[in-house]
């Protein structure tokens, strides 16, 4: 009840997430390994796909900082290269799934009666069956395909954020400042708009955060059964099938890509979690 | 509650029959062909192959034929592994995918449900930061970097345990804990979640007021609904598990239906695809029947409203 | 002799923002078979008080800084957990404010009620559970006779309140902790559980601290009476002198700001009247002279027959009749009341008059106009002239908009004023209008106290100059003391504006002291209509006898 004066609730909750030490030491780390995956290739030597066959198998060393795989690839270009397919793959994704939920369950919310409870039917069957193997079987089928990939994984991750949106927007609908929208004439699309959707921004930039490692995670899984992204491109669900064949031999195939991508999901994980607590202050006061 | 039962029974046929029509098209649609890939087969067995199984007919007289024998219960051959039937390959396949995924529920359940409470219960000291971090770990280390890091770990180093195949129990335990693990750290959470939103409620305060002891306000007041959220998520858990399966199954060389599948589909063994596919839809929308139900019987409310 | 004792408590709470002095040094004692009241606003500390006497305190944030807590010369603060469960439920009992939510919606209530009698070990599994069907027939809940397995939710909330006095008193402690008993109760069911309670404590010779922010409820049963303010206990009495001459400024102010069946005052006095030494001279009330004079009686708004049901469309039997041929005429200028208990439909009937919800038969009319066929410009008018003011204020500000937006945005979509600057002008006016500042516009509704965020609403419904304003349920989250503000605030609004109004409250005092006419409402009927006068003296209807019956009587005595 004491909040300082003047200020927002996307202010106040910035405060709270400050003073999150976990989800501040996440965003840091996030943000290391954003860059690391964006500016790595400006400081490598090497190109990704640059082979050279008489330094295969090399250790990590002043030459190649991460060595070197089976076709003497250097691993510190290929790694930073797969964090740019694996994070661009998690937020586009979860972006088609943001757009796409979002509007589903706004619209099923708002209306509600007879619409919506047919637009949930859907997406409780939906919900009912075994997506991931649609996801293979249309990778399978189609080839592999950087669009398609994201596609088939941004319609399964939808589902879910069309429920909370459905949910929050019908709790919303029947809040009191809604009725006093109604009350004082606002047209729908402003009631929506301007009234219902800037309250959902909480629950929908944490559920978003949240669907962004599950996204890599799924990606990773797809690039471990060799349905991802093609050699000599890399992800590094990829990179970390490669390492898991040849740990034996060079250990450092699967622990570097396994470490970027194990803090990626570690450090969004706890952002997502402060986030939450940040967002809803009601979590934060116990 | 009966007519409930029903009206969800009678909703999951129309369901399984669209995922067999989307599945139908979407096989018979993608490039290639069962007999394409191997060139071997020169041209005119390829076409004998192709009428014997029905390929030669208009696709929509296939759809027709399909349907109608999928109604009889008849998933058909294999086109694939010759002389075989799609249900025998899955009666084969399946028993080994089912009790692989028992076990990681067993495993993830013991350590899960215990970690989560102790957390909740312990909220904001080591009993609540450890387990945590662990299941944070636990869930952002994925099976296929888990699963060859045992191996690492349990074969290559200690010797223990042996690496690959589907030969012996102790061939069981790698796989299932690598399973297990992810969902027991999923679990945790969940059921630390459940716990604290349910200790928060009033009529703990009221039993606490009786007297009741701290344990037996957990397991008389708060273990029931701090549980539902864990009940709920056993349905996507079970579905999960059945794809897990198939990171597993590739990593450490099980002949189970999530490799068959796999496998089918870059065949293009249309008739396997399917099957298989039906099946899982199957088992999964039982499942989430039968886990509705049990959140039904759990919660007096919903209970008296269905 | 069991005796309570409570000398210097102070519990504190550590929050981010600093330390909170919930209770600070509060002294009292509650005698063998004595019944004290605990009265006080929200946050003023009698709940954490009480919380306290049986360590049931979130801790963290709160915690015991000083003080003892003496139970026959044992001091409890310094008793072991184990020693503290064995008096909890068996010495001292406790029944908490909300019956929906202090039960446990997963067991069933003969089960709760039987467990301190098993965890005491008074009785053994069976036989308690014997015992506490013994106990709740006693306490009214006949039902449990034919529905042994029944779950909380299949009792109404008068019924769950009887079952947790059931459970309180089970094993007969020697003291019971009231906690709110009655407040999230309708006033007729609160009468039956006061009597309820008094009796069978006096039956088993409990003692009792009886906690609530209602000093007419207070007086109702308590013996003694401890009223406290920020923490500190500032008046403590027997019932009869606290009431006939309060001493403490605060106490005398609760007292007079609430309005009474008899008040008859134009402006209620507020607390700041009497805390701040600028007592204001009372003015006797010339309001109804006033309502007189105006000779023309116009219809603003009627409704003919109106009926809303909710529920499924085919299924008989699920449907509800909130509102049920509801025939009920407003005219311009003039105030009508609307009271009922919980579920009666009045908040329906005013949503529907405003077309704020479907209306299933019947009309609405306004200007010879059927309300439910306007569209377009038509409606965007209609809405125009109608306001709603709704009870929680939290709730109905939009928490992503500062006030300004709030306020500018009805003008902007009814294209009130010429451009950006006027507007502004207009809702700095309205805004000192309802008593704010503004230099509060570009906060958002968080920052402002319940009082605040009302006027805001009362600004806001006022931005389209309105005719007519629905305020459904507007004072009841209130303290009485803020309540009294925003009452007067309504009135003033009303004599400059010439408003109409449909005040809807359950509380048939306010709705006394607001209205002309008083419509009485019960399940989706109007039970009967009159002047004010006409129906508190001389009810027509036995319902609105047994409402009249149950406002606390004790209030009557005040001078």
């Amino acid at each position: 009840m004491n909040e300082p004066a003047g200020s927002s609730l996307g202010k106040d909750a910035w405060m709270r997430l400050r003073a999150n030490r976990m989800a501040m030491i996440s965003l840091f780390l996030f943000l290391i390994i954003l860059l690391f995956s964006l500016l790595g290739p400006l400081f490598s030597k090497y190109r990704y796909d640059e082979q050279d066959l008489e330094k295969v198998f090399l250790a990590p060393g002043a030459e190649h900082w991460f060595g070197t795989d089976n076709l003497g690839r250097d691993l510190f270009a290929r790694t930073s290269h797969g964090g740019r397919i694996s994070l661009a793959v998690g937020i586009l994704a979860t972006f088609v799934s943001l757009v796409i939920g979002v509007t589903y369950g706004m619209v099923s919310g708002y209306n509600g009666g007879k619409i919506d409870a047919f637009l949930m039917r859907i997406v409780d069957i939906l919900y009912s069956l075994p997506f991931t193997i649609f996801v293979i079987l249309l990778m399978v089928m189609f080839g592999r395909n950087f669009l398609l990939l994201f596609l088939a994984i941004g319609a399964v991750e939808w589902l879910t954020m069309a429920r909370i949106t459905r949910a929050q927007t019908i709790s919303l609908k029947r809040a009191e400042f809604v009725l006093a929208a109604h009350a004082l004439g606002y047209s729908h699309t402003r009631i929506l708009f301007h009234h219902i959707l800037p309250n959902l921004l909480g629950p929908i930039i944490v559920y978003a955060t949240l669907t962004v490692p599950a996204v890599m995670l799924l990606e990773a899984v797809l690039s471990f059964l060799g349905l991802g992204v093609q050699a000599p491109m890399s992800s590094w669900g990829s990179l970390i099938k490669e390492g898991a064949e040849k740990m034996d031999a060079a250990p450092w195939l699967l622990s570097f890509p396994g470490l970027f991508f194990c803090i990626s999901l570690f450090s969004l994980n706890f952002i997502g979690d402060g986030l939450r607590d940040a967002l809803d202050p009601k979590s934060s006061k116990d | 509650m009966r007519s409930f039962i029903l009206s969800r029974i009678l909703q999951a046929i129309p369901t399984l029959l669209a995922i067999a029509t989307i599945t139908f098209f979407m096989t018979r649609f993608a490039p290639g062909g069962p007999f394409d890939s191997e060139k071997a087969i020169p041209e005119e067995i390829k076409v004998q192959l192709e009428s014997h199984f029905g390929l030669d007919l208009p696709l929509f007289h296939q759809y027709l034929l399909y349907m109608k024998n999928l109604l009889r219960g008849d998933l058909g051959p294999s086109f694939k592994y010759l002389g075989w039937q799609v249900s025998e390959l899955i009666g084969i396949s399946f028993p080994v995918s089912m009790t692989l995924g028992t076990c990681a529920l067993v495993i993830a359940l013991i350590i899960g449900l215990p970690a989560g409470i102790i957390a909740a219960l312990r909220k904001n000291t080591i009993w609540d930061y450890l387990p945590m971090s662990l299941a944070m770990i636990g869930i952002c280390l994925p099976t296929f970097v888990l699963g060859p890091l045992l191996i690492l770990v349990f074969s290559s180093t200690l010797n223990l345990l042996p690496p690959l195949g589907w030969y012996s129990w102790s061939d069981l335990v790698l796989p299932s804990c690598t399973l297990g693990l992810f969902y027991a750290a999923y679990v945790a959470r969940l059921t630390r979640a459940g716990m604290l939103e349910t200790l928060k409620h009033d009529y703990i305060r009221t039993a606490r007021a009786k007297g009741a002891s701290p344990a037996r306000v957990v397991y008389k007041h708060a273990l029931r609904a701090g549980l539902l959220p864990v009940v709920t998520f056993l349905g996507p858990a079970f579905a999960g598990l059945v794809s897990g399966s198939f990171i597993i199954e590739s990593i450490f060389f099980i002949p189970g239906l999530g490799k068959f599948f796999v496998t089918a589909a870059f065949n293009r063994d249309y008739t396997m695809v399917l099957g298989t596919v039906l099946f899982y839809a199957t088992l999964i929308v039982s499942l989430n029947l039968l886990i509705d139900f049990l959140q039904a019987w759990l919660d007096p409310k919903a209970r008296e409203q269905k | 002799m069991s005796e309570l004792r409570i000398e210097n408590l102070k519990t504190h709470f550590h929050t981010r923002e600093g330390i909170v002095r919930a209770v600070d040094g509060v002294n009292f004692s509650i005698a063998k078979g004595e019944v004290v009241g605990l009265v006080g606003e929200s946050g003023s500390g009698k709940t954490v008080t009480c919380h306290s006497i049986l360590n049931l305190l979130p801790s963290p944030p709160a915690q015991i800084e000083d003080g003892k807590i003496f139970l026959d010369e044992e001091n409890l603060l310094s008793a072991s957990n184990e020693r503290m469960r064995s008096l909890r439920g068996k010495e001292i009992s406790m029944v908490f404010q909300d019956p929906m939510s202090c039960l446990n919606p997963y067991m069933t209530i003969l089960e709760q009620v039987a467990e301190p009698l098993i965890i005491h070990k008074i009785a053994d599994p069976a036989q308690a559970l014997e015992k506490a069907m013994e106990m709740l027939i006693r306490v009214g809940v006949d039902k449990i006779r034919d529905r042994k397995g029944a779950f909380p939710h299949e009792f109404s909330g008068g019924m769950r309140q009887r079952a947790m006095i059931a459970m309180a008193l089970a094993t007969k402690p020697n003291l019971l902790l009231a906690d709110e008993p009655t407040t999230a109760l309708d006033v007729t069911v609160q009468a039956k559980i006061l009597r309820l309670l008094k009796s069978l404590c006096q039956d088993f010779g409990t003692s009792v601290l009886f906690v609530s922010h209602d000093l007419s409820v207070v007086a109702e049963i308590a013996d003694r009476v401890v009223v406290m303010y920020q923490g500190k206990i500032v008046e403590e009495n027997d019932t009869q002198s606290l009431f006939r001459s309060p001493s403490h400024p605060y106490v005398k102010a609760l007292i007079a700001c609430r309005p009474t069946l008899r008040t008859q005052v134009q402006v209620l006095p507020t607390v700041a009247d009497f805390i701040g030494d600028r007592v204001r001279k009372v003015k006797k009330a010339n309001h109804k002279t006033e309502i007189t004079k105006q000779i023309e009686r116009e219809e603003l708004i009627a409704t003919y027959d109106l009926s809303v049901h909710f529920g499924q469309r085919e299924k008989q039997e699920g449907i509800i009749r909130a509102v049920d041929h509801v025939n009920l005429s407003i005219e311009r200028g003039k105030t009508i009341g609307l009271v009922g208990e919980s579920g009666s439909g009045k908040s329906t009937l005013g949503r529907a008059i405003l077309r704020l919800v479907k209306i299933t038969s019947g009309r609405v009319v306004q200007h010879k106009q059927n309300v439910d066929e306007l569209r377009g410009d038509a409606l965007l008018a209609f809405r125009k002239k109608m306001q709603i003011v709704f009870q929680d204020p939290h709730a109905s500000l939009n928490p992503r908009l500062t006030i300004e937006e709030t306020l500018l945005e009805p003008l902007v979509v009814h294209r009130i004023g010429l451009n950006g600057k006027e507007r502004l002008e207009r809702v700095v006016g309205l805004l000192e209008e309802v008593g704010l500042e503004s230099s509060h516009l570009h906060r958002y509704p968080h920052e402002f106290s319940g009082g605040q965020r009302q006027r805001i609403c009362v600004a806001r419904a006022l931005t389209t100059e309105p005719e007519f304003i629905v305020c459904d349920e507007c004072v009841s989250a209130m303290d009485v003391s803020v309540q009294a503000q925003v009452l007067n605030l309504l009135r003033e609004l009303q004599k400059n504006r010439s408003l109409t109004y449909l005040f809807i409250s359950h509380d048939l005092s306010v709705v006394k002291y607001m209205s002309d006419a008083i419509a009485v409402m019960r399940e989706g009927k109007i039970e009967e209509f009159g002047t004010a006068k006409d129906i508190y003296g001389n009810p027509k209807s036995a319902y609105t006898q047994e409402l009249l019956d149950s406002i606390p009587k004790s209030s009557l005595l005040w001078k």
